[in-house]
């Protein structure tokens, strides 16, 4: 689409800033704390906007303003769940899960229960999420850098992937930190000019905005009702569920709660986070969607001689921008957007090298009898591991349509990690036996049951029918996973699991007091 | 139990801490998780209920609340973070103050 010189300058800025940050950060990257956690020592503000640039991937900003041009109404489930998600994580987890980690969710959970078990489940899990999500954004990074620059797919992957490499390679958490407060800073102030050129356009009256909209659109004055994306209540709910709970469990995000001094920082991270997420989705919901209906309907260069829109839906925020601002900021949106690709990819890499070296080797098989360096050699190889991995699936995926990955991702957090670290902080009664055997049940049932759903059994497989009917299986496997949890845990009558149990005093001391 | 989390639990208003602690586990996850479902609840029913009007409108007015309690809900919280967290804090530094005394 754009071999714009100012895109391309944009580009080129974008590496050229990431990588000073990577060089700075990895000068003041000497030791373990300083790899995983950056130190310990960011405050609140920063570390929430940080969150926020982990989490708000390209298919926040591109993806869904996509879904509100083309649906309306219900884009606002991909919009408002996230913050729910977050506010309920700083009400269950933000507090204890900073007074009693370190470095990775399972620092929490084998504190009361069995070590080995415990880390080998919570990094298999951490590992199936970190690499489902590095897998869907180096495919849609790919494709996205390809129509935005114009670069070849497989040489768009390559570059994603060297990049993420080095940040979290050399920089550790230090200069993923800086990339994501670089891209959310990007993304805040992109996102915030395209809205106000928006309602520029329409006198700033928001009453104009819409009424152009519903007047432009197929659907008329239903855009602004419910129905036009979920055809039932399930899909929808299935969806909010996943996205609500799922973020609870994500390890790229849990893992930055890690990186403030205290408690209290952690929440004051959580809340910042809620709000420039909150800041950015009001945005795109309430101006840059039904902006993109009102603006680019009639402009033939926007869409192709069917009648698409140029690129497909992930586009329209893109040509959006060009309507209002021209290339210049056509250009800046680009950059917005590959910014934020390489935050999220960042992000991802880190909680994935981390529960390879810090669960995986030091935890399981060194039994923590490991140095510090040592830990770190090894979290460096399992970067470069995955860095490698993301390219190679990223290639290999090319040709597939990776939707489902994305929301697979948040089913399997919301039926793994979510359950353990909900039930380890809140429930006296669950034991190893219960915690893994629960979540692998999450594990299992919510793969399995996206295999038999209608994303892979019907589009990819090419059956008439799904076995199992909705697109996120999460409604199933969530609360199976907490069942089995529950009922294995009241079974288990071992003596170990009566120690575990009593544990849970200290354990709950500790997440208080810190 | 190590002795200094051992010795901060036998505080005579460590009891209160906890108390503190479960109503902002429980009561405001649980005000705001239910109005939000309530809120998709109500708008994933309401394309299937607007066909009847008196459905229609009960699914409307309840889409409606939902929100409004969503709203307060929200307002709520923020009251918390500013007000009962800090009362919690201030509580959390006396004890531990106190039982290194």
């Amino acid at each position: 689409m754009s071999r714009s010189p100012i895109a391309i300058a944009f580009f080129l800025a974008i590496i050229a800033m990431t990588l000073l940050i990577t060089w700075w950060a990895a000068k003041r990257t000497r030791t373990a704390d300083e790899f995983y956690t950056a130190g310990g020592g960011l405050g609140g503000f920063k570390n929430g906007l940080a969150i926020a640039g982990d989490f708000m991937s390209a298919a926040t900003f591109l993806g869904i303003t996509g879904l509100i041009y083309g649906f309306g109404y219900d884009g606002f489930v991909y919009l408002v769940s996230p913050m729910v998600g977050l506010c309920l994580g700083l009400y269950l987890i933000a507090e204890p899960l900073r007074n009693l980690g370190r470095y990775t969710v399972a620092d929490v959970a084998s504190i009361r229960l069995a070590d080995r078990p415990i880390r080998t489940f919570s990094a298999v899990s951490s590992l199936a999420i970190c690499v489902m999500y590095l897998v869907a954004q180096m495919v849609g990074a790919g494709a996205l850098m390809q129509v935005l620059l114009g670069i070849p797919y497989h040489f768009s992957v390559l570059i994603v992937g060297a990049l993420m490499t080095i940040y979290v390679g050399f920089g550790g958490m230090m200069a993923t930190t800086w990339v994501q407060l670089t891209k959310a800073a990007i993304l805040i102030f992109g996102v915030s000019l395209l809205a106000a050129l928006v309602l520029a356009e329409f006198g700033f009256s928001f009453h104009r905005l819409y009424d152009t909209a519903a007047s432009v659109h197929r659907l008329g004055d239903d855009l602004f009702l419910p129905g036009g994306l979920f055809s039932d209540t399930a899909s929808m709910l299935s969806i909010v569920v996943a996205l609500v709970f799922g973020l609870m469990g994500l390890p790229h995000i849990l893992m930055r709660l890690f990186t403030v001094p205290n408690a209290k920082e952690s929440q004051r991270s959580v809340l910042w986070a809620a709000f420039f997420i909150a800041l950015v989705n009001t945005m795109i919901y309430f101006v840059i969607g039904y902006g993109a209906i009102a603006l680019l309907d009639g402009q033939d260069q926007y869409f192709d001689a069917a009648g698409n829109i140029v690129g497909g839906g992930n586009m329209v925020a893109i040509h959006l921008s060009d309507a209002v601002g021209g290339e210049a900021f056509l250009g800046f949106i680009v950059a917005a957007a590959f910014a934020t690709i390489l935050a999220v990819v960042s992000g991802l890499t880190l909680a994935g090298a981390s529960a390879v070296s810090h669960d995986l080797y030091a935890g399981v098989l060194r039994r923590g009898d490991v140095t510090p360096e040592a830990e770190m050699r090894v979290s460096r190889f399992a970067t470069l591991g995955l860095g490698v991995a993301g390219i190679l699936l990223g290639l290999v995926f090319e040709k597939q349509n990776i939707a489902f990955l994305a929301s697979l991702v948040f089913a399997i957090s919301a039926s793994t990690m979510f359950p353990l670290l909900l039930l380890t902080l809140k429930w006296r009664r669950l034991t190893t036996v219960g915690a893994v055997v629960g979540g692998c049940v999450g594990l299992i049932t919510s793969v399995g049951l996206m295999i038999a759903g209608p994303a892979i059994w019907v589009d990819i497989l090419g059956n008439s029918e799904p076995l199992y009917p909705y697109a996120n299986p999460v409604l199933t496997s969530m609360p199976l996973a907490f069942v089995v949890m529950v009922v294995v845990s009241l079974l288990d009558r071992s003596a170990r699991a009566q120690a575990e149990r009593d544990g849970f005093d200290a354990q709950h001391v500790r997440a208080i007091f810190g | 139990m190590s002795q200094d989390y051992a010795r901060l639990a036998q505080h005579a208003r460590f009891p209160e801490l906890k108390a503190r602690r479960r109503t902002l586990t429980i009561l405001f996850p649980l005000t705001l998780g239910s109005a939000f479902f309530a809120l998709v609840l109500a708008a994933g029913l309401a394309p299937e209920w607007f066909d009847n009007p008196v459905l229609g409108g009960a699914a409307t007015l309840g889409t409606v609340l939902a929100m409004l309690l969503m709203l307060i809900s929200v307002g709520l919280n923020a009251v918390y973070m500013a007000v009962y967290e800090r009362r919690f804090e201030r509580l959390r530094r006396q004890i531990v103050a106190e039982t290194r005394e």
